[in-house]
């Protein structure tokens, strides 16, 4: 009994080591404001902007995963993973806290794994296919793209460009220039100052709800989602809302006129205060809300 | 007001058909912008032409119904665009395009264009130009999709199937979208902005289909050109 657990033991410990997975910590000197690429298959990845002039890697790789490749030419950081070619189910999961100079533009691509991006000024281009995408804006703009996973948005951010297949888009608290398309997510925009606002989807819903600026202007659309804008404070806007089939609701009292007598399609447009913002709203089946912050 | 929704309020525009408020934006636009003056000035011609001609010379008859008819004869502005019919669909599309540009042309000649003439007929073809996108969409459609799936085999991800079913099941509500907005033009033939509703999915599915084919690295010519 007590030699055959001895050798469990053994066993144990000569096992354990190949199914461990491997840690990383390795920090080189880069540029203050450069360009960090990261290229991940799988797992997560946290990229943190701080005041020196040097990238960090840290966390660990999957079994499966032959090495880290991290090298730095010039203004240019490279981060990715070396995977050997192979099937089936392996261990490809890389989980990294990623520490950039503050004003460094990211430029990140994976397949799966999550990305959360906080304190980092430069421009950010983010592309993921199931993996969700949060970010703490801090002045610079961001290009966002995913297939299912969801997008969250907050802080300041110069310009925004948002685009996912099926995953959600939240922006919260967010000024500057928002465009944003999905197909079947949702998008919801709140608490935010924005000037410019282009929102698309096909089946999914889309709400915004802020200030308008005097000179802003304001387009949703979407074919069968419902579609809802709250506007706070004053208001000076020419304001034309359009459905093919669906309903219109107006706070504001004017009523919809239809716009065929073949179909069962309404419109509206009226002007607030002096009429200097453009809000413009469509669908086709999707019914419109236009409401009073 | 935004340029693309100037132009297609002209015709409003000059038949007094606008709210004070959006000929004031009109009146706005049209003052910065060059183009849209020369298309107002261009349409402002055409119908001077069209009241100056004598009567007789004027179409006696509604031409709506004709076109309409020939077009849904080819089963192409009204027909049903399953897979199935897409090699029918090609076959037609030359000669549904020679045959409105047939009827274009005579019109042309007779100069004889009446505004809400000019509506029904443009509306016809930009439904026929983007109509003839259709299949190529579908040719693309297919291609990126056979390519993601190689591209995750040899990964061995369990995000391709994902990926795959996500694009299938978004490629296939814009494909619905499509379907109601050409169900809504047997209703209404003559709404310009379901057609350009319609044009506005169909460049949707080729935006889909390149963003997919970029997430995934997808290398391969997607040959998803709407002019081609």
């Amino acid at each position: 009994m007590k030699s055959t657990i001895i050798m469990l033991l053994c066993l144990t410990v000569m096992v354990l080591p190949a199914f461990a997975d491997k840690n990383v910590d390795e920090t080189k000197s880069a540029a203050s404001d450069g360009t960090v690429s990261i290229d991940i298959l799988a797992g997560s990845i946290t990229v943190i902007g701080w005041d020196k002039k040097e990238v960090k890697v840290t966390g660990t790789l999957g079994d499966d995963i032959e090495r880290l490749e991290f090298d730095v030419d010039g203004d240019d950081t490279e981060i990715s993973v070396k995977i050997p070619d192979g099937r089936g189910n392996r261990d490809v999961d890389a989980d990294l806290e990623i520490h950039v100079p503050q004003r460094s533009s990211l430029e990140i691509q994976t397949v799966s794994a999550s990305i959360d991006i906080d304190k980092v000024s430069g421009d950010i281009e983010a592309q993921t296919v199931s993996g969700s995408v949060e970010l703490i804006g801090k002045g610079g703009s961001a290009e966002i793209a995913t297939v299912s996973g969801s997008i969250e948005l907050k802080g300041s951010l110069g310009s925004v460009e948002l685009a996912s297949v099926s995953g959600g888009i939240e922006v919260t608290g967010v000024t500057g220039v928002v465009e944003a398309a999905t197909t079947s997510g949702s998008i919801v925009i709140e608490d935010s100052d924005l000037e410019q606002v282009e929102l698309e989807s096909v089946s999914g819903s889309v709400e915004y709800s802020g200030p308008i600026h005097d000179s802003g202007s304001y387009e949703l659309n979407s074919f069968s989602g419902t579609v809802k804008l709250t506007m706070s404070g004053s208001v000076n806007a020419s304001i034309d809302l359009e459905s093919f089939s669906g309903s219109i609701e107006n706070d504001f009292g004017k009523k919809p006129e239809r716009t065929s007598k073949m179909a069962p399609g309404s419109s509206l447009s009226f002007t607030l205060g002096n009429g200097s913002a453009d809000i413009s709203i469509e669908t086709f089946s999707g019914s419109i809300h236009l409401m009073k912050g | 007001m935004k340029h693309d929704d100037v132009l297609n309020k002209l015709n409003e525009y000059l038949d007094g058909e606008l709210s004070p408020a959006e000929s004031a934006r009109m009146n706005a636009h049209l003052e910065a912008c060059p183009d849209c003056r020369a298309e107002l000035e261009a349409l402002r011609e055409l119908m001077r032409k069209a009241r100056d001609l004598p009567a007789s010379v004027q179409p006696g008859r509604d031409l709506w119904p004709g076109i309409a008819a020939r077009l849904e004869d080819r089963s192409v502005v009204t027909g049903d665009f399953r897979r199935k019919r897409t090699f029918s669909f090609w076959h037609n599309r030359s000669a549904l395009a020679a045959a409105a540009t047939v009827v274009l042309i005579i019109l042309s000649v007779l100069g004889s264009l009446r505004p809400w003439e000019q509506e029904v007929i443009s509306s016809a073809t930009e439904q026929i130009t983007v109509i003839s996108t259709f299949a190529h969409i579908d040719r693309a459609s297919d291609r990126v999709s056979r390519n993601i799936l190689t591209r995750f085999d040899r990964h061995g991800n369990v995000a391709a199937m994902e990926a795959n079913d996500v694009l299938t099941r978004n490629i296939g509500i814009i494909d619905g979208a499509i379907a109601d907005i050409r169900s809504a033009l047997q209703t209404d033939p003559t709404n310009t902005r379901l057609a350009q509703m319609l044009r506005s999915e169909y460049q949707r599915k080729m935006d889909l289909l390149r963003t997919v084919a970029d997430l995934l690295g997808d290398d391969t010519d997607t040959g998803m050109n709407p002019t081609t």
